[in-house]
C-alpha cells in the first residue's frame, strides 16, 4: 500500500515536472522569446498597452517584386491616394494625415506618411509583409534601412511644419502606443571628409527605444539598401517607414555625399513608383558627381600651386646659379615644363577648371570648351622670341603678363628699347 | 727529316711572330666597333588630313617598366634604381607629350592604372639609360586586344645633345620620343581603316560601360576567336545608363587630369637635376666606356705579345730573340697600363656613384611622394567608383523592373 502510495506520488511529481518543463519549452519557443533572446538586431521597446505575445518581427528581406507592386501614386499634397494606401487600421497612429517627408513636389521623395492601404497579396516596393496586417490591437513596424555603409545619399531636408527631426525625438502626444524609431547608418570617409571617400566602414547606432536594424544595415550590400525592408508586426498600426510617429531614418554619409534622411510621422509607407526611385538614384549621382568634381578640382588647385611653388624655387635656384642653371636652361626648362603640365582638360560642362588645348589638338565632343585661354596680346611689331636675351625674354614675359593696358604698353616699350625697336612714344 | 738551317730557324720565328701580331692585330680590329653619333633630331610626322572626331584615338601611356631585372652585368654599377624609378615617369611623361604634340591622336594621357579601357595603349619597359644611351622597349596595343607591335627604340647621342643651344628646348633623346610617334602613326594609318577606327573607340566605350554595369552590357562586347574583343551589337542611342556612365567617364578624364597635373609637378621638380646628372653622368659614362675598352685592348695586346715573345724566344736569330724579349717586355708594360686602365675606369665609376647617389637622394622623396599621391587619388576615386557602379545597378533594377538579388542579414 506504502509502495503503491509511494508510486503514486511519484508518478504525479513526474507528470506535475514534465508539464512544467513542457510550458517552459513552449515558453522558450515562442516568437517573442525568441525574438529577445536570439535576435540581436531588434529590440522592441516595452509598450504599455500592447500584448508583447502578439508582436512580430519580421527580419526577413524579402526580394522586390515590382510586377506585383502597387505603387502608391502621390497627390500634391504629399499624401498618397487612398486606393493604393495602406491603411491604419485604428486610425490612432500619430498624425495620420498628409505630413509625409517630401512632399509630391519634391521628386526624390519615396517615403510618404499618411495611410496606406495595402493592394491584396503585393505588398509595396521596398518593404516586406510578414504577415496579416492591420490586425486589431497589433501594431506593424517595418524599417527600411536605406543608405547602405558605402552608398551616397541623398539628403532631403525636413520640411517646415514636420514633426521630429534629427535632433528629438518628440514622441506621440499623449503616450499614445508609439514607437520611435531612428536608425542612422553612417559612413566614414576615410580621409577626413574627402568628397569620395564614404564608404569605408559603417557604423550604425541607435537610440534608447529605438528598432534598430544595425545588423542588417551594416552587411546589406549599398545596392540594394533603401530597398530592403524588414518589417516586424503586431497589432495597432501599420508603419512600413523608416520611422514612426516623428521619428526619422537618418542615413548619413559622413564627409562623403549627402545623406537621406527619411522623416515620417505617423503610419508611413515607401511609397513612389520605379521613376521617383530613380530620379532619388540620379540625385544621389549628380549630388556625388559633384563632390567628386569638387574634389578632383581642389586636387588640381593644390597640384598648381605645388607647381607655382616648384617654378619659384625653380627659378630662384636658377637665377642663384643652382642646379637649374647649370647648363644654362634652368629658366626654359621651367617654362617649358610649365607648358607641357597644362594638359587637355576635360572637364564637364558642371566643373570649373580650365585648360588648354595643345597645337594641333582637335577639339572634341567631350572635351572642355573652354573659350576663355588667356592670349598674350602681342603687338604686330613685336618679332618672335627666338632672338631673345634673358633680359629681353624677361621684360616680354612681364609685358605679356601684365593684365594693366598702360602698363602692358610700357612694358613693350621698353621691350622695344632693350631689342632696339622704335617705341610707340618715339614714333608718335 | 732533313735538318734545319739556323738561318731557316730565324725565317720561321720570324714567320711566327709576324703571324701572331697578325692575329692579334685582326682580333683587335674584329673588336672594335664604330659608334656614329648625331646631334641631329628625327622629325616628327604629323597628321596632315583631319581626322574625324569618332576616328581619334585616345593614348594612354602607361608608366615604364623600370627594367631593373634585365640589367647587363657590365651596366649594373651604372645603373642607379632610384633614378630608373624616376625615369620610368620621366619617359613615359615625354612619350606622352610628343605624341600629344603631333596632333593625331585624342587625348594621350600618362596613365598609371588599368589602361584596357583607353583606345590606345602603350607600354614600355626601359632596357639601358645612362645619359649616354637609352633603349626602351615600346609595346602599343589597342582596346580590341590588337596588338599593334612591339619593337626596340635605341638612340645614343652625343655630348652636343646637352647643350641647351642645340636642344632649344628638347629632351636630349627626343628624336627617338618622336620616331615612336611616327611609327605609330604609320602603323594606324596603314593597318587601321575608319571604320576599325570606330570600332576601337565603341569597344573602348562599352568597355568602360561593361566595367560599370556588367549586368547591362556585358551582353554588348564578345570575344572572338582571335581573343579580339568584338562588338555584338550596339546600345540605343539614348540609352540612358550609358548617358550616366558617359558622364562618369567625364569624370574619369577629369581624374585622369588630376594625375597629369601630378606627373607635371613631378616632371617639373625633377628635369633640371635630372638633366644635369644625365650631362655629367654622360661625361663619365664616355670615360668609363673609353677607359675599359683601353684596358681591354692593352690587356689582349700584351697577351698577344708576351706569347708571340714566348715563341720566338726560342730562336737561334739573335734579333728574333731580341725582338721576342721586346715582346715580353711590351706585353707586359701594356697589361700593366690595362690594369691602371681599369683602375681609371673604376674611379670614373665611383665617381658616377657619387653622382647617382646624390641625385637619387633628391629625387626618391619625390618619387615616394608621387607614389603616394596617386596611390591615394586612385584609392578614393575607385572607392567613388564602386559606389556609382552601386547606384547604377539600383537604377537598372529600377529602369528593367528586375529582381535585384539581395543580401540575406544573418538571423
Amino acid at each position: 500500500m506504502k509502495n503503491m502510495m509511494n508510486n503514486s506520488i511519484f508518478r504525479l511529481v513526474t507528470f506535475s515536472l514534465t508539464c512544467a518543463l513542457s510550458a517552459a519549452l513552449q515558453l522558450c519557443l515562442s516568437p517573442h522569446f525568441a525574438l529577445a533572446q536570439e535576435d540581436p538586431v531588434f529590440r522592441v521597446p516595452e509598450l504599455p498597452d500592447v500584448d508583447p505575445a502578439r508582436v512580430q518581427i519580421n527580419t526577413d528581406i524579402v526580394e522586390r517584386d515590382r510586377s506585383a507592386v502597387a505603387v502608391p501614386s502621390f497627390e500634391d499634397n504629399g499624401a498618397p491616394s487612398s486606393a493604393n494606401s495602406y491603411p491604419n487600421p485604428q486610425g490612432s497612429r500619430g498624425n495620420s494625415g498628409n505630413t509625409g517627408s517630401g512632399s509630391g513636389s519634391s521628386p526624390s521623395t519615396i517615403f510618404s506618411g499618411g495611410p496606406i492601404t495595402p493592394s491584396p497579396g503585393s505588398p509595396p516596393p521596398n518593404s516586406t509583409q510578414s504577415g496579416p496586417q492591420g490586425q486589431s490591437g497589433g501594431f506593424d513596424v517595418n524599417v527600411s534601412v536605406s543608405g547602405g555603409p558605402q552608398m551616397p545619399t541623398l539628403s532631403i531636408p525636413t520640411l517646415p511644419g514636420m514633426p521630429g527631426s534629427p535632433s528629438s525625438s518628440p514622441g506621440s502626444p499623449g503616450g499614445q502606443e508609439t514607437m520611435n524609431s531612428s536608425s542612422r547608418s553612417s559612413s566614414n570617409g576615410s580621409s577626413g571628409g574627402g568628397p569620395t571617400n564614404g564608404g569605408s566602414t559603417s557604423n550604425s547606432t541607435s537610440m534608447p527605444g529605438d528598432v534598430i536594424a544595425s545588423g542588417q544595415n551594416g552587411s546589406q550590400n549599398s545596392a540594394q539598401s533603401g530597398s530592403t525592408n524588414e518589417g516586424s508586426q503586431g497589432g495597432g498600426s501599420d508603419g512600413s517607414s523608416s520611422s514612426s510617429n516623428g521619428t526619422l531614418v537618418d542615413s548619413t554619409t559622413n564627409g562623403t555625399s549627402p545623406t537621406v534622411t527619411e522623416k515620417t510621422n505617423g503610419t508611413t509607407a515607401v511609397a513612389g513608383g520605379g521613376s521617383a526611385r530613380i530620379r532619388v538614384l540620379d540625385a544621389r549621382l549628380e549630388e556625388s558627381f559633384g563632390v567628386f568634381d569638387g574634389m578632383i578640382i581642389s586636387e588640381r588647385e593644390k597640384a598648381q600651386n605645388e607647381a607655382n611653388a616648384a617654378g619659384s624655387d625653380v627659378m630662384g635656384s636658377s637665377g642663384a646659379g643652382g642646379s637649374g642653371g647649370a647648363d644654362g636652361s634652368g629658366d626654359s626648362d621651367y617654362a617649358r615644363v610649365l607648358d607641357e603640365a597644362i594638359v587637355i582638360a576635360s572637364s564637364p560642362d558642371n566643373s570649373s577648371g580650365g585648360g588648354m588645348l595643345p597645337e594641333g589638338a582637335k577639339v572634341r565632343e567631350g572635351d572642355f570648351a573652354y573659350n576663355e585661354q588667356i592670349v598674350a596680346n602681342i603687338p604686330e611689331d613685336i618679332p618672335d622670341a627666338s632672338d631673345d636675351d634673358v633680359v629681353a625674354r624677361q621684360l616680354r614675359e612681364a609685358a605679356m603678363s601684365e593684365p594693366d593696358a598702360d602698363l602692358r604698353e610700357k612694358l613693350w616699350d621698353e621691350y622695344r628699347r632693350y631689342v632696339g625697336l622704335p617705341t610707340k612714344t618715339d614714333s608718335e | 727529316m732533313q735538318a734545319l738551317q739556323p738561318n731557316q730557324h730565324a725565317i720561321t720565328g720570324l714567320h711566327k711572330t709576324c703571324l701572331l701580331t697578325g692575329l692579334s692585330w685582326l682580333l683587335l680590329v674584329g673588336c672594335a666597333t664604330q659608334t656614329v653619333k648625331s646631334t641631329s633630331v628625327t622629325p616628327m610626322v604629323e597628321e596632315k588630313g583631319i581626322v574625324a572626331e569618332e576616328e581619334l584615338l585616345d593614348v594612354a601611356i602607361g608608366i615604364m617598366d623600370a627594367g631593373l631585372d634585365d640589367i647587363p652585368n657590365n651596366r649594373e654599377e651604372l645603373t642607379f634604381a632610384d633614378i630608373r624609378l624616376a625615369e620610368t615617369q620621366f619617359v613615359s611623361w615625354q612619350v606622352s607629350k610628343t605624341l600629344q604634340s603631333n596632333g593625331s591622336w585624342g587625348i594621350v594621357r600618362v596613365n598609371p592604372n588599368e589602361l584596357e579601357n583607353t583606345d590606345v595603349q602603350v607600354n614600355g619597359k626601359i632596357i639601358q639609360s645612362d645619359g649616354e644611351t637609352m633603349v626602351v622597349d615600346i609595346t602599343v596595343s589597342d582596346a580590341t586586344g590588337r596588338q599593334w607591335y612591339t619593337k626596340e627604340y635605341k638612340e645614343v647621342v652625343s655630348r652636343f645633345s646637352y647643350d641647351p643651344r642645340q636642344r632649344r628646348g628638347n629632351d636630349p633623346f627626343q628624336g627617338m620620343y618622336n620616331r615612336i610617334a611616327n611609327d605609330m602613326l604609320a602603323w594606324r594609318k596603314k593597318n587601321l581603316n575608319n571604320q576599325q577606327l570606330v570600332s576601337i573607340r565603341t569597344v573602348a566605350r562599352l568597355k568602360f560601360a561593361q566595367g560599370f554595369a556588367p549586368q547591362v552590357y556585358s551582353q554588348y562586347l564578345s570575344t572572338d576567336r582571335r581573343g579580339m574583343t568584338v562588338v555584338n551589337r550596339m546600345p540605343a542611342a539614348n540609352d540612358p545608363i550609358l548617358a550616366r556612365i558617359d558622364t562618369i567617364r567625364e569624370r574619369d578624364y577629369m581624374f585622369i587630369d588630376a594625375l597629369q597635373d601630378y606627373y607635371a609637378n613631378f616632371i617639373l621638380e625633377m628635369n633640371a637635376p635630372y638633366t644635369e646628372f644625365r650631362r655629367l653622368s654622360y661625361d663619365e659614362v664616355m670615360k668609363y666606356d673609353k677607359l675599359k675598352a683601353d684596358a681591354r685592348r692593352n690587356m689582349i695586346l700584351g697577351a698577344a705579345a708576351i706569347i708571340g715573345g714566348i715563341a720566338a724566344v726560342q730562336s737561334d736569330n739573335a734579333a728574333v730573340r731580341y725582338g721576342a724579349y721586346g715582346g715580353l717586355f711590351g706585353g707586359g708594360f701594356l697589361i700593366k697600363d690595362a690594369f691602371s686602365t681599369k683602375d681609371e675606369a673604376q674611379m670614373h665609376v665611383e665617381a658616377l656613384a657619387e653622382l647617382g647617389d646624390s641625385m637619387q637622394a633628391e629625387i626618391a622623396p619625390k618619387t615616394i611622394t608621387l607614389d603616394e599621391r596617386v596611390i591615394t587619388l586612385t584609392g578614393t576615386v575607385n572607392e567613388q567608383y564602386t559606389q556609382w557602379r552601386e547606384v547604377l545597378a539600383d537604377i537598372y533594377t529600377e529602369e528593367v523592373g528586375d529582381v535585384a538579388p539581395t543580401t540575406r542579414s544573418p538571423e
